[in-house]
């Protein structure tokens, strides 16, 4: 899959990520105190942010654009997405690569955890009455570590967009 | 039966008997043996002579009796009027001083007379004694009241005497340890000043150069102050010129932006241009950066010559200043030195002088502290001279006042 | 795309390089009529790129038919570049950014520079002010 052979992960166990097809492949990370995941597909890379070039008349959950190998990526706090909080932003600090369709940006989150894999018994739909974010969740991962809540990251991007156009 | 006036009527006792007669005799008898003189006996009323004799021998003695008696009592009474007079004129002269006359009785009742010439001459006395009395007393208030002036007028002399010798003695004695030190001084003195007058001679060189260099100080602050002038008035120049430049870099900068873009704006044709309007750029950069260079240079150089000028300023009033105090400082010292020059030689006379005085000074002192011990007895004396009038004084006033209660005359 | 050390290639665009508001921008050099010093018709100082901070230059622009100049604090120079070099706004910032007047960027001496759409920053500062007016 074009997902794995890119994939570049920071966990303790390589191998658990790659896996059996059953399992489901989860890149996490720690947003707003609490621990969130999208799809290890989706996920290019974690890398180091460079010099970020920051724009005028921009919402406030873009916080600019960066040079990556020749290719020019924004790059999207997901903190000010889902409750419109800031995330400092330091120099050198970890921001993941994600690709959802046509979309390819650049995430800054609180802190990059690296990947996990959980059977898909264990992932629930998001409850009704969920104190954070509902509108992004996919599900909810079970895991030894406690639930992940897995954004969905082509409603998040959509989201996004719809609030740059109309403010 | 005879009646006297004095006595009261006898009573007549009618003697009938002879036993009846005799009773009434003893009754008679009994009755001035008890003291009471009144009755007589009616003679007539007896028969027999002997008891008719007896009878009138009692009457007879008992007239005789009563008679006495009134005579007694009538010396008594003129005795008592007579004692009663005289205690008047005694008394007289007691309560009222009269002493002026004599008691103006006459008496020849021979108790009485001695009595009232004694007291004739107990008045006669008083008065003369009075007299006395009152003009001694006149005399001792007279002379006491010029005592008390007299030692009143010695006393205050005294005091003043001995408050000025007091005075004296003590400035004697200042002038004495004065003198002293003086002595002691001059000799020091003598040493000082020659040793002052080298030094003064060599403060007064010292000065004189010192004049000197201020006077330079002061010639040189001038030459600094109108070169400092001269370079700020060349600095204005440049800074003006400098502008000039500025100007022109900066235009010069703008139209090689202009064809730079003419140039980027041909593309490919214009790249030659957008080279030559590169070049100009540059040139006109280094000449706007020289500018710039020149332009803080003398930003420099002005605020420089700023605090040079305020420094010259400075220096130029202080050197001023200190050109007059060195003149003044010059004629202080010439004025000590004249002076020093004089204390030299009267230093070696003073000390002379000293030792003599010093000896008369010791003198004075001694005569002054010697009378002064006699001026304070004498003070006490004088003090006591006067208390003494003035209670004598005292004693004579009572004395008079006793003598004016008398009238003598 | 392929970036490399500055040559001169047979496809190079020119662009403006200027100083506005503390950061560096680029504009195309073909939409710059000219670079002045001097203010003469009414210099535009605001806009989404911020305020000049002593206008020393302005560049001027056609917009309808009219000048328009906008007030910048230095113009470092007039630089061809490669076209490659010059790239559009990546589409989640071109869709979210409330203005029109970034074209893009252009990489230059390790850095992106904003790539200024100049006509369009002008309309809409003027759009602005009369909407604020």
């Amino acid at each position: 899959m074009r997902a794995m052979r890119e994939l570049r992960h920071e966990t303790s166990d390589p191998w658990e990520a790659l896996g059996s097809p059953d399992q489901v492949a989860l890149f996490v990370f720690r947003l707003l105190g609490e621990r969130y995941a999208v799809h290890a597909h989706l996920v290019h890379e974690v890398i180091r942010a460079g010099a970020l070039t920051r724009l005028p008349a921009a919402p406030a959950f873009l916080l600019g654009v960066f040079n990556h190998r020749g290719e020019i990526l924004a790059v999207l706090d997901l903190a000010q997405l889902l409750a419109e909080e800031n995330t400092s932003l330091a120099q050198g600090a970890r921001v993941a690569i994600v690709q959802s369709g046509p979309w390819k940006l650049a995430l800054v989150a609180e802190a990059l955890e690296g990947l996990v894999s959980v059977p898909p018994t264990a992932l629930e739909p998001p409850p009704t009455s969920w104190p954070g974010p509902s509108e992004f969740l996919e599900c909810v991962a079970q895991t030894k570590d406690g639930p992940l809540s897995v954004l969905d990251l082509p409603r998040l991007i959509e989201v996004a967009r719809a609030r740059g156009t109309s403010a | 039966m005879r009646k006297t006036s004095a006595t009261k009527e006898p009573s007549r006792a009618k003697a009938r008997t002879d036993a009846g007669q005799a009773e009434a005799i003893f009754r008679v008898l009994e009755k001035l043996a008890t003291g009471d003189y009144g009755e007589r006996i009616d003679v007539e009323a007896i028969d027999s002579p002997h008891i008719k004799k007896i009878a009138t021998l009692v009457n007879a003695v008992a007239e005789h009796a009563t008679e006495q008696i009134r005579t007694a009592q009538e010396r008594n009474q003129n005795l008592r009027n007579g004692v009663q007079e005289a205690l008047d004129a005694i008394l007289r002269v007691v309560n009222q001083g009269e002493l002026s006359g004599s008691t103006g009785i006459r008496s020849d009742n021979p108790i009485l007379e001695p009595m009232i010439r004694g007291i004739d001459q107990l008045l006669e006395t008083l008065r003369a004694f009075t007299l006395e009395m009152g003009e001694a007393s006149l005399q001792i208030s007279a002379s006491s009241a010029e005592v008390l002036a007299a030692a009143t007028q010695h006393e205050s002399s005294m005091t003043h005497q001995a408050s000025a010798v007091h005075e004296t003695t003590a400035t004697m004695a200042e002038l004495k340890s004065a003198a002293g030190n003086i002595a002691d001084n001059a000799r020091t003195v003598a040493a000082v000043a020659e040793q002052t007058v080298v030094a003064a001679r060599a403060g007064e060189a010292a000065l004189r150069s010192l004049f000197q260099a201020i006077a330079t100080i002061s010639q040189d602050a001038e030459a600094i102050h109108e070169a400092m002038e001269r370079l700020s008035r060349r600095v204005e120049r440049i800074g003006s010129v400098v502008e000039v430049i500025d100007e022109i870099a900066d235009r010069s900068d703008l139209l090689a932006l202009n064809a730079a873009l003419e140039g980027a704006k041909a593309g490919e044709a214009g790249r030659g241009f957008s080279i030559v309007a590169a070049e100009m750029r540059r040139l006109a950069e280094n000449v706007l950066a020289s500018t710039q260079e020149i332009k803080t240079l003398i930003g420099e150089i002005r605020e420089a010559t700023d605090e040079t000028a305020r420094a010259t300023e400075r220096n130029r009033a202080s050197a001023k200043e200190g050109e007059e105090q060195a003149n003044q400082a010059m004629q202080s010292v010439q004025a000590i030195l004249t002076g020093i020059e004089e204390t030299s030689d009267a230093a070696r006379v003073i000390h002379l002088a000293t030792q003599q005085q010093r000896s008369a000074t010791e003198q004075v002192v001694q005569s002054m502290t010697d009378l002064e011990a006699a001026t304070r007895q004498a003070q006490q004396g004088a003090a006591q001279a006067a208390g003494a009038a003035a209670e004598l004084a005292k004693l004579a006033d009572r004395l008079s006042s006793l003598a004016r209660r008398f009238r003598v005359s | 795309m392929i970036f490399g050390p500055r040559e001169v290639r047979a496809n190079e665009r020119g662009i403006v390089v200027f100083d506005l508001g503390g950061r560096r921008h680029a504009v195309e050099a073909g939409t710059v009529e000219r670079i002045v010093t001097r203010e003469e018709d009414g210099w535009i100082r605001s806009t989404v790129l911020g305020r000049p901070e002593h206008a020393r230059r302005g560049l001027v622009t056609t917009l309808d038919g009219r000048p328009r100049t906008l007030a910048v604090d230095e113009v470092l120079g007039v630089e061809r570049v490669p076209a490659d070099s010059i790239a559009p706004l990546p589409e989640v910032a071109r869709l979210t950014l409330r203005t029109r007047g970034i074209a893009g960027l252009v990489a230059r001496d390790d850095e992106l520079l904003l790539l200024v759409d100049l006509p369009e920053l002008i309309r809409e500062s003027e759009e602005e002010s009369t909407s604020d007016a």
